[in-house]
């Protein structure tokens, strides 16, 4: 058996004639890898899927996009932590990268230490909506059935620690109301119930709410993001009645630890260039999402404040995963 | 080994112990009530029923008898569960081509046929195969090779 | 009779030479990838997915369905011919599929598989191109409650997948449950059971549970006597079904198509139920309910089809709702959203070419299926012929690959090795693992819509019986509780 292994490594040995070896300054001398730690098709896909193209065009190497799933991002995350630092393999990185922090006892790697920034790509905002047979029109009317009833409304949202529910923490939080989360496995079950009337409020993101409300069978209350959305420019945000109100999933880029500054630079000029052209935002956008660049310092700065904000909240809301 | 009990006794009995190992697992969850369940409930609940089943299996193994044990095919089980466990091993530090040499020779191993120049050459040729498939064909992206990770 | 005029605009889009090109293309290599083993569905569609990005939205979505139905079909296959189910929904067709492979009637198997598949295609089609809208409705109705209680129903169904001890089958069913709850509870977020090891976040996988119990452990246990042949007799005795075949088979077609035309709307499980409920119901309507297991052609007929039925009508809650029922389904609703497409209630409206193109393909996919199907059986079942000592290495190494892509992770791959030992095991024990596979597939959504729905009636039980779908599942639960048990007293009675 032991001579089979010494002949399974000869042969591979001798198969092929060993390849170039990458240098830092010839950046990109091979295939780039972005391992995308969540399954193909979800909105990270979609925006990692939709700069490949163009990036190899552009870098005139081509680069593969890795689903690299499980474990809420994590397991991925770790895989691109552990990659040589040569520019060569990046990683997607969402908004539950900076949750994860405040929501686990122990991560595989730090959040911020053991990451180069490279840039936010896209977000997705998020919306309050309401069956359209409850009575509430506002979301102050909202508020005041919730102060009246403490503990009797339900809420659903996408699930336990993501961006919709982080949202609906400090929404009740800021507002001093008491409404039972009611979480789901991602977006699609809670409209299932939230349009079939099961559950009548659900805190989602526009990408899929946004269909229902124009057919009328959800009701808008109040988007998440600091400005109104351009797609409900009728419906107020959190942030008229609470200040600096801001909850969206981001979608964002980052590296190894030890990569280059000068490769760190050249990819983030890269994807600025693909990710600024009209196309681009018409891609992202018809999935719901926006073109949100950032440099990799304002990326840092971005990435500090948020897991900050959301450790925070963790502690304020008691959200314990129990 | 011809004893009363057969193997209903030996499955009651490891039913009852993963019972018990999930029981344990499951310790530190909150419980809450039947109607408010915390994360706790189900899997005590089904660890309970769980044991419940494993001691009637062993009762019924040993007043009626139940089904005499079979012996076990120790090398194949060992072999293939160590080629499998070879590829998982091999193929992210060593290659698809290396993993799925490992895996022949050892599954192969497994067997008791021999022919060593046959096991090769299905070895090499299923090598080719997959990489042609998995990597040219569906775009997969394992390391293939050893080098040029 | 807009709904002719609308099926003629389906039709005039996917008829076009392109479209019938995408889709025999999808169908030829999702049949391909699907027969591969360990690749089932999922996998495939995933892998694929990047293929249809340079197409048009249409022509991407038409090929993609065609890979989906050819890829089921191709993870019916391997579980008739190696006993190896390839996604959840063909856990059932191992059971008689694979007896019949081992008595020299794979061939039998096969065609009466695509033919069934054929029939519940077609009928599942004009059934949604009829009914859609109205159709989707039906998922709405179904809150938390209705789905414990359907939930409740399949795992007492699971019982009846069982051949040998009841005890054993529903210990089985209980070990099973035991193992879905692995992972993060959705309710809580809380990890389960994980002893740490941060894959097991997302729970067991499917796929290397499946494949370890039953391809796996059939490996090992053929590797026990020096075998020379796939099939035990080595040889085949005919290739096409005969006119006994057939007639066992057409009823059970029947039924297994509507039951899966129904359940295959239901979002969050109700197509991969399709299946197992269609076996269950034809074991309890036989007269020799025994046959099952030991190859009845029933038993191949009734799930294959209903899975190819649940297949289609799992399309509605996507194409009319926007919400996607299954894994596959959520891949094409990420397909759609590439393409520029938000899938919704709009979509019917704002996009009545790709809404309809989409469903006239289905027709058109399913007859290619067919005409590419039956001449590849005679190529199947000359696989069987292959000297094993050279197959069972191939399908290790393609299992094994297989179960690597679903996450490109090397975890899966060890979960296999732990899965294959105890389906070793199990088998040396006469315990089966159907009724396990079943209950893992079904515990996560029982226990969270259990609590789901108490938090929904604030802490009140009497929601299960106070709405009247649920409580109709739940007197059918009962109906086939006392089917089960009253014929085991009476043998008691009778001794």
């Amino acid at each position: 058996m032991w001579k089979w292994l010494a002949f399974a490594v000869f042969v591979s040995a001798a198969g092929a004639v060993s390849g170039p070896v990458a240098a830092a300054d010839a950046w990109p001398s091979k295939p780039i890898k972005i391992i995308v730690p969540f399954p193909p098709g979800g909105a990270a896909d979609l925006t990692g899927r939709h700069l490949q193209q163009p990036l190899s065009e552009l870098l005139g190497q081509s680069v593969v996009i890795e689903n690299k799933t499980g474990g809420g991002g994590i397991v991925g995350t770790e895989a691109m932590v552990r990659s040589a630092p040569d520019g060569h393999t990046i990683g997607m990185i969402v908004s539950t990268h900076a949750a994860n922090v405040s929501l686990h006892q122990s991560l595989p790697y730090d959040s911020v230490k053991d990451i180069k920034p490279i840039t936010v790509v896209t977000r997705s905002p998020n919306v309050l909506s309401v069956h359209p047979s409850e009575p509430y029109k506002t979301l102050a009317e909202l508020v005041a059935a919730a102060k009246a009833k403490p503990g009797q409304l339900v809420l659903a949202t996408s699930g336990n620690g993501t961006a919709q529910h982080f949202a609906a923490e400090h929404w009740k939080l800021s507002t001093g109301i008491d409404m039972v989360h009611v979480p789901y496995r991602g977006a699609g079950p809670a409209l299932n119930d939230l349009v079939g009337g099961q559950v009548k409020i659900g805190l989602l993101n526009v990408a899929s709410s946004f269909p229902h409300i124009q057919g009328g069978r959800l009701r808008p209350l109040a988007v998440t993001s600091l400005k109104r959305n351009p797609a409900l420019p009728d419906v107020p945000t959190f942030s008229e009645s609470i200040p600096d109100f801001d909850f969206a999933e981001w979608f964002a880029l980052a590296a190894p630890r030890d990569t280059p500054d000068e490769i760190v630079e050249k990819i983030y000029a890269a994807v600025k260039k693909v990710a600024g052209t009209p196309e681009f935002a018409a891609k992202v956008g018809a999935a719901g999402m926006v073109v949100d660049l950032q440099t990799p310092a304002e990326f840092h700065g971005f990435l500090v404040t948020q897991i900050d904000k959301l450790g925070q909240l963790v502690k304020r809301a008691n959200i314990k995963l129990d | 080994m011809r004893w009363r009990g057969g193997t209903d006794v030996i499955v009651g009995a490891l039913l009852i112990a993963v019972a018990a190992a999930g029981y344990w697992l499951a310790a530190d969850l909150r419980i809450g009530t039947a109607m408010r369940m915390g994360p706790g409930y189900f899997p005590r609940l089904v660890c309970w029923v769980l044991a419940g089943f494993g001691l009637l299996l062993a009762a019924r193994g040993l007043l009626a008898g139940g089904p005499p044990l079979e012996t076990w095919a120790v090398r194949p089980l060992l072999l293939v569960s160590a080629a499998i466990a070879a590829f998982g091993l091999l193929l992210e530090r060593l290659g698809l081509v290396v993993a799925v040499l490992a895996l022949v020779a050892l599954s192969r191993a497994g067997g008791r046929e021999g022919r060593p120049v046959e096991a090769a050459l299905l070895a090499i040729g299923l090598a080719v195969f997959c990489v042609s498939l998995f990597v040219w064909l569906l775009g997969m992206t394992p390391p293939v090779w050893p080098w040029r990770r | 009779m807009e709904v002719f005029a609308n099926f003629g605009l389906g039709l005039a889009v996917a008829g076009t030479a392109e479209n019938l090109f995408y889709c025999f293309l999808g169908a030829l290599i999702g049949t391909l990838v699907g027969v591969l083993p360990g690749l089932g569905p999922v996998a495939t569609v995933a892998m694929l997915l990047p293929v249809t990005f340079h197409l048009p939205a249409i022509s991407a979505l038409i090929m993609l369905a065609g890979i989906y139905y050819g890829a089921q079909y191709g993870a019916s296959t391997t579980a008739i011919l190696v006993n190896l189910p390839g996604e959840n929904s063909s856990v059932v067709t191992c059971l008689d599929g694979y007896q019949m492979a081992r008595q020299g009637r794979a061939g039998p198997a096969l065609a009466v598989a695509a033919l069934g598949s054929l029939f519940a295609g077609i009928a599942a089609t004009f059934f949604i191109a009829l009914f859609a809208p109205p159709l989707a409705e039906i998922a709405l109705m179904f809150g938390p409650a209705e789905y414990f209680s359907l939930m409740l129903l399949g795992l007492v169904a699971a019982v009846v997948l069982a051949q040998g001890s009841l005890l054993k089958a529903l210990a089985m069913i209980v070990l099973g449950l035991l193992l879905s709850l692995v992972g993060v509870d959705v309710n809580s977020g809380v990890a389960r059971m994980t002893v740490g090891l941060v894959p097991l976040n997302d729970g067991i996988g499917f796929v290397p549970l499946a494949m370890g119990l039953f391809a796996v452990a059939e490996v090992i246990r053929n590797l026990e006597r020096p075998e020379h042949r796939l099939l035990p007799q080595g040889r085949i005795t005919h290739l096409w079904p005969s006119w006994d075949d057939f007639r066992r088979s057409a009823p059970a077609v029947l039924r297994g198509t509507s039951l899966g035309t129904v359940l295959g709307l239901l979002p969050g499980g109700g197509a991969m139920l399709s299946s197992f409920a269609a076996y269950t119901l034809e074991k309890k309507l036989s007269r020799e309910p025994s046959r099952f297991g030991q190859g009845a052609v029933e038993g191949v007929a009734a799930p294959e089809s209903a899975n190819n039925a649940g297949a289609q009508t799992s399309f509605i809650p996507l194409l009319t709702l926007g919400i996607p029922a299954n894994a596959v389904i959520a891949l094409m609703a990420g397909a759609m959203m590439i393409h520029g497409v938000q899938p919704g209630p709009q979509v019917m409206t704002s996009n009545p070419d790709l809404f309809w193109g989409v469903i006239a393909s289905m027709l058109i996919g399913n007859c290619m299926l067919v005409v590419i199907n039956l001449p590849l059986i005679g190529l199947w079942v000359r696989l069987l012929h292959v000297p094993y000592r050279l197959f069972y290495p191939f399908l290790l190494a393609i299992c094994c690959i297989g179960v690597y892509s679903l996450n490109n992770s090397t975890f899966d791959v060890f979960v296999l090795v732990a899965f294959g030992a105890l389906g070793y095991a199990f088998l040396k024990w006469g315990c089966e693992p159907a009724p396990l596979l079943l209950a893992f597939v079904l515990g996560p959504l029982m226990e969270e819509n259990v609590r789901r729905a108490l938090v929904f009636s604030r802490g009140d039980a009497s929601t299960f019986v106070a709405r009247p779908i649920s409580l109709g599942l739940l007197l059918l639960t009962l109906v086939l509780v006392l089917a089960i048990v009253l014929p085991a007293v009476r043998r008691a009675r009778a001794n």
